[in-house]
């Protein structure tokens, strides 16, 4: 299930490690995390559900979804899919709400930190944003709680569109190294942002390593991202059913196939990019299905994938997803206009992972505890932050970037870290002449690349926000 | 709605269209939407692709594109190829951008692949160039009457 030999990926794998899945010994390699390592051994169920004792495997393999919780060395509800493998790890599945006892943490000493600038998420809106606002002088600190930075970026294999001036044409894999090696002396991962306090500035805490630490901050650059949305149909929550930044993550992180054989469900650039990646990794896309009457994505991504001999069928939805311990099939249905199923038109694929690239939600869980005010604005993926031109929330200080801030894609997620990055520099009276031009011409970029047909449901979405936001000024 | 944003295939009229006349040895730019992406106009050394803005399509200036092919690997949507219709009496020259491997090698026989991937002939492996953004260029020898069709090739197991 590794993958050895890739057309664009070198997987560099390091020392094996050893460690127990439910007693039994299981090998992996360092830098693998447990479910990634656990899914190359051929194990997809990791868990069972407390009530029902349904098999649970992972969904979003980055931290946001709970689904690959296990016991590991005695701790429960570790999310295995952002947990590297250790040597001598017991693992174990938690069956059935019996949660081994635990004996609570031990007692941390809580140290602290300062900076002008902390930046949540190391995806190409934070790190853009700490590049950014480090090279005109601010401190800087980014935490993500990945093994990896980079965020999507790291998974993306394409080269990128956009404009030449930015960095279209370079592969997504290559621009999350560039953008690493400069901020690596100011990014901390593996750990989690858990809390907020503004009573003095910003008072963010941090959990590293089991410890807690807390971080006071003038100014902070919320790039959380978002979430894989779920879709409603039978047996939707079987391994095997996973979302479309998993399979990236497990096939272009770690170098692990999903399975033989996939049946994608959407027809967007994501879930055509994807079939793609599947096709370059070696594994059978039966087809790509789609809801809408027509491809939502890039033409020129949906004749890549069409070339190589993958059908998309549109107007189709899935309607169950077949097996009883993990992913064996899929049944599809066509759709007649007002979106009914047509009786007679399911058609049965013989596939073992289910691929969900059905759209994405803002991750808006912190903006929700720093008190930001949130819009529900269906053109960026439903609840937002309300934010100005300049990225600042209605919470003074603290910036949103990315998807966070709305779904995008990454090269506005760049431009939008970029720009909370000068206001934050500008706030804290750092800016300069480079600063402000610097600025004009990344509100233009920005401007430039939701032009277009594509580009407008995000531009009238970016306008609603922004004209929610003077409303709460006036 | 364009034929094309349903079956993700450029249709014959859409081609007709968009294509300069079948002759010589000239980029086929397929790429007909308004997206916003431009490396295939930095990347032409004789400014033979230009667009109007970044979402603009990109438009062909006929008599200035020598079909050298630098625009094929720097396409992130690998949308441009290159034909020489007049490669020989009785065959066309085809370069189309491949990333899978193994890459097949020069002289090898391939199955020619439409752009609904089903194969349409035979073709024979003139030239393979990898570029250093790993996307490899591959020149395929096919008959003359599918230069317009095939846009993929398959090696024969
Ligand atoms: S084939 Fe060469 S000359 Fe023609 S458009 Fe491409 S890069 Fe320019
Ligand atoms: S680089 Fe390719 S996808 Fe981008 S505009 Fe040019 S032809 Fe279209
Ligand atoms: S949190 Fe681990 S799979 Fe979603």
């Amino acid at each position: 299930m590794r993958i050895t030999e890739h057309p664009l990926l070198s997987f560099q794998r390091k020392r094996v490690i050893h460690f127990t899945f439910n007693g039994g010994p299981l090998e992996a390699y360092e830098g693998e995390t447990i479910a990634a390592a656990l899914h190359a051994a051929g194990i997809k169920v990791l868990s069972r559900s407390i009530t029902y004792s349904r098999p649970r495997g992972f969904f979003c393999a980055i931290g946001k979804c709970a689904s690959c919780m296990m016991n590991v060395n005695g701790v429960p509800n570790v999310k295995t899919c952002v947990t590297l493998v250790e040597e001598g790890m017991v693992v174990e599945s938690q069956h059935k709400g019996v949660l081994k006892p635990f004996t609570g943490p031990k007692k941390s000493h809580i140290s602290h930190m300062k900076t002008q600038v902390a930046v949540i998420g190391a995806g190409p809106a934070g790190l853009n944003a700490a590049v950014t606002a480090h090279a005109y002088g601010a401190s800087v600190l980014v935490i993500d709680e990945n093994p990896h930075a980079g965020g999507q970026l790291v998974k993306q294999t394409h080269k990128f569109f956009g404009s030449s001036r930015e960095r279209a044409g370079t592969r997504g894999t290559e621009i999350a190294k560039i953008l690493y090696r400069e901020a690596e002396s100011f990014v901390m991962l593996q750990a989690a942002v858990v809390g907020h306090y503004n009573d003095r500035g910003h008072r963010l805490v941090l959990v590293k390593d089991g410890t807690l630490a807390e971080l006071e901050a003038e100014k902070v650059i919320v790039a959380t991202g978002a979430s894989e949305n779920m879709l409603l149909f039978e047996n939707n929550d079987l391994p095997g059913v996973y979302g479309a930044g998993a399979v990236q993550t497990l096939m272009n992180v770690y170098g692990i196939v999903p399975g033989n054989s996939v049946l994608m469900v959407g027809a967007g650039n994501v879930g055509l990019i994807v079939s793609y990646q599947l096709l370059q990794a070696g594994v059978k896309v039966v087809g790509v299905v789609e809801a809408l009457p027509r491809i939502g994505g890039y033409h020129v991504h949906a004749a890549k994938v069409r070339r190589c001999g993958v059908p998309i069928y549109t107007s189709t939805s899935i309607l169950k997803a077949l097996g009883e311990e993990y992913v064996t099939g899929a049944v599809t249905v066509s759709l007649d206009k007002d979106w009914n199923h047509i009786p007679g038109t399911e058609r049965k694929f013989d596939v073992d992972t289910i691929c969900l690239a059905v759209g994405l939600s803002p991750s808006i869980e912190f903006f929700c505890q720093a008190g930001c005010r949130i819009a529900h604005i269906p053109e960026l993926g439903g609840n937002t932050p309300v934010h100005s031109p300049a990225m600042e929330t209605t919470v003074k200080g603290m910036y949103a970037a990315g998807d966070a801030a709305g779904i995008g894609e990454a090269n506005t997620a760049m431009m939008e870290g970029k720009i909370a990055a000068l206001s934050c520099v500008k706030a804290l009276g750092l800016s300069t002449l480079e600063t402000e031009k610097e600025s004009k011409e990344s509100y233009e970029e920005l401007r430039l690349l939701r032009s277009g047909s594509f580009g407008e449901r995000a531009r009238q979405g970016k306008e609603r926000v922004f004209a929610i936001m003077e409303e709460l000024h006036e | 709605m364009n034929e094309h944003r349903k079956t993700g295939v450029l249709t014959e009229s859409q081609l007709k269209e968009m294509t300069p006349e079948l002759k010589g040895k000239i980029a086929i730019v397929e790429c007909v939407e308004d997206i916003p992406c431009d490396p295939c106009v930095t990347a032409c050394p004789s400014d033979a692709l230009v667009k109007d803005s970044l979402v603009g399509r990109p438009q062909l200036i006929v008599e200035k594109c020598g079909g050298c092919g630098a625009c094929i690997a720097e396409c992130p949507g690998l949308a441009v190829f290159v034909v020489d219709f007049d490669y020989s009496q009785d065959k066309a020259l085809v370069m189309l951008p491949y990333e899978f491997i193994p890459l097949p090698e020069k002289g090898e026989r391939v199955d020619l692949l439409d752009r609904e991937g089903t194969p349409c002939g035979k073709g024979e492996i003139e030239r393979v160039r990898v570029h250093k953004n790993k996307t490899a260029v591959l020149s395929v020898l096919v008959p003359r009457d599918l230069a317009m069709k095939v846009r993929n090739v398959r090696r024969i197991q």
